[in-house]
């Protein structure tokens, strides 16, 4: 059976998962603080292999190789941790970070996740709490008789009791930081945790030591590039259909060989 | 819609000759008369399908490595050896730097020119072109696979600490305003054939040598693309196929006149 046959299939295997990945992000393309992922390959072994008219040869020196590799295999599916755009919503406690850095959220199992999705919200226990209800940090207590809340750049959360009142500074949000961003393991919900891949977390509070900024009223949209996902996408498109005419041909060949005996 | 594509060419000897990329004139290496008996041309076509076919195992394995990072695309072409009959075929690899495409994740790593990484293997030290790198467990920076790069500085694996993670041109890894260490280069080979072992790995030359100063271009962010042109594959696999049927045709023929030989001449009378 000529191997080639085998091969194109690895190919044509890592173009459909390259295309799932693909519609993956295009699905994505309105989730806040989507980040895009892309698929990640590797060559096979190769088979080194010699000439068999060299056998017998007494020049053993002369003999060239031949390595033959045998396809591709998919290593990871890795993550971009590019900013995505800031979309207007001036809703006061939809805050994006413009920059590094990602929020540290408090999972009911004592756990720290990460998000970069900031729709914030208020618990029936006042505290400042991410849309699925886990509180921010070590959570920063909103009282209810307070109305005007405004987070600033560098994070500090502050309001006013009633019209005219003054404000008062009410918590901090702290931002914590990866030395490999695209090593954390994606919980879902928009969260993600630490991974020995990802490196410990660093936390800081915005705008110092190369952390974002945040912005209020904003929120961070998905990273996804829809031209982008397009294009990559009628490649992964044409990269099958090479690798399946590939298949082809090596069939067309194994015909050609059967035909020489009548 | 209909796009020229000005690499769409055939040989110009192209059905007619069974090793248009043969390297060294036939002339050059005489056969032994001992060898060039009436029915050789049999063995020799024989030998000209199996390079064809050689040849198809190695352009679908390009095709299936379009989208590996860091893919460096091989060939394969005929040589003519001393007292040898038809061909021999040898490999050798396109290092031209592929495409390159920004991610902006701080620990991708691509080499723009020559030479390769360095990671310590099981099997012992290999060259690597690059792509996405991690932390393992021991805070080594390890590439995808999980082999740890190794250093200049301490000759080994490097170990970062917490926090942001620069790397220049050159291959130096800064953390919090310090160099860390160096990422070790070694330059491909000159006139050697580096040998290939899968998972995106070369097993270095007897002697290594390390890449010239001045020659180092790391960017950090980015990500090689294979270096394929699938265009050009394409345009290969067409040409291996028809010359595949030629070869076959040549041997259908050569059988044809051994039948009137042995039919006709051979008729008793």
């Amino acid at each position: 059976m000529n191997p080639a046959l085998r091969t194109s299939a690895t190919g044509m295997a890592a173009q459909q998962t390259r295309t799932e990945v693909i519609a993956n992000n295009l699905a994505n393309v309105n989730t806040t603080g989507f980040k895009r992922s892309r698929a990640q390959f590797e060559d096979l072994l190769y088979q080194t292999m010699q000439g068999q008219q060299v056998l017998g040869s007494s020049d053993t020196n002369t003999a060239p190789s031949i390595q033959v590799g045998r396809g591709t295999r998919l290593t990871a599916i890795q993550r971009l941790h590019t900013q995505g755009a800031l979309e207007q919503t001036g809703r006061s406690l939809d805050v994006a970070i413009d920059g590094e850095g990602f929020f540290p959220v408090q999972l009911p199992g004592g756990e720290t996740a990460y998000t970069r999705d900031g729709s914030f919200q208020i618990s029936d226990q006042g505290v400042l709490v991410t849309s699925d209800g886990y509180s921010i940090g070590s959570g920063i207590k909103i009282p209810n008789d307070v109305t005007d809340i405004s987070i600033s750049a560098t994070g500090v959360v502050s309001g006013s009791k009633g019209p005219g009142g003054e404000a008062q500074e009410l918590g901090r949000i702290e931002l914590a930081r990866f030395a490999n961003p695209s090593g954390l393991s994606s919980l879902g919900q928009n969260l993600y945790s630490a991974t020995a891949a990802s490196g410990e977390a660093t936390s800081g509070y915005p705008t110092d030591d190369g952390m974002g900024r945040l912005v209020q009223g904003q929120l961070e949209g998905s990273n996804v590039e829809i031209v982008q996902e397009m294009v990559d996408m009628i490649s992964a498109q044409r990269a099958y259909e090479l690798n399946s005419k590939a298949v082809k041909a090596a069939d067309e060949m194994s015909q050609t060989a059967t035909d020489m005996v009548r | 819609m209909w796009v020229a594509f000005p690499m769409l060419r055939v040989p110009a000897h192209f059905p007619l000759s069974l090793f248009p990329q043969t390297a060294s004139p036939s002339s050059r290496f005489p056969l032994p008369p001992s060898r060039k008996m009436p029915l050789n041309g049999l063995d020799s076509a024989a030998s000209a399908l199996r390079y064809w076919e050689r040849k198809q195992e190695i352009v679908a394995n390009n095709l299936a490595n379009v989208s590996t990072d860091g893919f460096k695309a091989q060939r394969i072409f005929a040589r003519l050896l001393d007292g040898i009959r038809g061909p021999v075929a040898q490999t050798g690899s396109d290092y031209t730097t592929g495409n390159l495409r920004q991610t902006g994740n701080a620990l991708d790593v691509a080499i723009d020119g020559p030479g390769f990484f360095v990671v310590n293997t099981p099997n012992g030290e290999r060259y690597t072109r690059g792509g996405p790198l991690r932390l393992d467990e021991k805070h080594q920076l390890v590439d995808t696979d999980g082999r740890p790069l190794i250093g200049v500085k301490k000759g080994g694996p490097i170990t970062l600490l917490d926090g942001l993670v620069e790397i220049d041109k050159n291959g130096n890894v800064t953390q919090n305003g310090q160099v860390v260490d160096t990422l070790r280069m070694d330059a491909a080979p000159k006139g050697v054939e580096l040998e290939r072992e899968g998972n995106a790995l070369w097993v270095p030359p007897a002697t290594k040598e390390p890449l010239a100063p001045g020659a180092h271009n790391v960017k950090q962010g980015w990500i090689e693309e294979s270096n394929v042109n699938s265009m050009s594959t394409l345009v290969d696999m067409i040409s291996i196929q028809r010359a595949y049927a030629s070869a076959q045709k040549a041997i259908v023929e050569m059988d044809h006149t051994n039948e009137t030989i042995t039919t006709q001449i051979a008729k008793p009378l």
